[in-house]
């Protein structure tokens, strides 16, 4: 199974809009993790689902990943993946001073023969990302981070670039070929 | 045009207060002003719902102050915030506070980037009016 995990914070649902563009139905499930005023978590499902025909939700506790799928974290909960295949939710302390964390997400995954994995880290605040970018990098995954010089805030792509361990730098647009070429 | 139109800019310097209400007012949208992080506390108490341009460096209560009194006063309920700053990069202040910033424009804005992400923001408080299901 093909899964990639995208960490995502300030700027990062009008960034979407470019990186989702019109995406084609994959053989491939991706998970968001957007910070987000709990409020709005509803309203970004609904915005990631008008760009793809792929089946959008939000993760729900116990869930178990099906393919194809854009998985959307939830309000104000740690999203976590059980042996790749299964979601739970988490309430543990804020992680950077967020919850959801995609850290937490990321380095959630296992590595499975049977599973190819992919990391982004968009747009935002602090440095969700970073670490769990480091993590998946060391599973093997392709990692990605967004040009910072494309992001309104640059500080989360920039905290995963210095770990060293970002395959790619690409703007938006990019990302998006990079994801359906997955 | 359907729906919340309600813009606050919340800026201490007069010059951006007066740009950001004549941009967006020819644009559509309905703008109030406030020059404080505590005035902008007074108009949401006062009812005020819809999209926050939020300056982060002003005297007194900052924009990082104003959204905690925001939260600590339950009042973030049908707003949406987007900070309009000139500081390229956020400082330690908004640890634990930035999933409350949807999205951020620097100053100095470009027209057509302030209407367009004020319009993109704006659809999320009216869908939190009026929810639907995703699916």
């Amino acid at each position: 199974m093909k899964i990639i995990i995208i960490a995502s914070s300030t700027g990062g649902p009008f960034i979407l809009e470019s990186v989702l563009s019109d995406l084609p139905v994959l053989n491939a499930v991706i998970i968001i993790v957007q910070h987000l005023p709990p409020a709005f978590t509803g309203s970004f499902c609904k915005q990631i689902s008008s760009l793809t025909r792929m089946p959008v939700s939000i993760a729900a506790d116990g869930e178990k990943i099906t393919l194809p799928h854009v998985y959307t974290s939830p309000a104000g909960k740690h999203l976590l993946v059980g042996n790749n295949r299964i979601f739970s939710h988490s309430d543990t302390e804020k992680v950077h001073g967020v919850r959801p964390a995609a850290d937490l997400t990321m380095m959630s995954m296992l590595k499975r023969s049977e599973d190819s994995l992919m990391g982004i880290v968009l747009t935002g605040m602090g440095r969700d990302g970073a670490d769990g970018i480091n993590y998946l990098h060391s599973l093997g995954a392709v990692t990605i981070a967004q040009d910072p010089s494309t992001a309104p805030i640059k500080s989360m792509p920039q905290a995963a670039i210095e770990t060293g361990q970002v395959d790619l730098i690409l703007t938006p647009d990019q990302i998006r070929d990079a994801i359906v070429s997955f | 045009m359907q729906g919340n139109r309600n813009v606050m800019i919340v800026d201490d310097d007069a010059h951006v207060r007066i740009a950001v209400k004549t941009i967006l007012s020819d644009a559509g949208f309905h703008v109030i002003a406030a020059d404080s992080g505590s005035q902008c506390i007074e108009l949401l108490k006062e009812g005020f719902s819809g999209v926050i341009l939020l300056d982060i460096m002003m005297p007194g209560m900052d924009g990082w102050d104003t959204i905690r009194a925001i939260l600590d006063n339950k009042l973030e309920q049908g707003v949406a915030i987007i900070m309009l700053t000139a500081k390229n990069v956020p400082d330690n202040k908004m640890i634990g506070l930035q999933e409350y910033v949807v999205d951020y424009i620097t100053k100095p804005f470009d027209n057509e980037d302030l209407i367009e992400k004020t319009s993109f923001i704006m659809g999320y408080v009216n869908d939190q009016r009026n929810p639907g299901t995703a699916e």
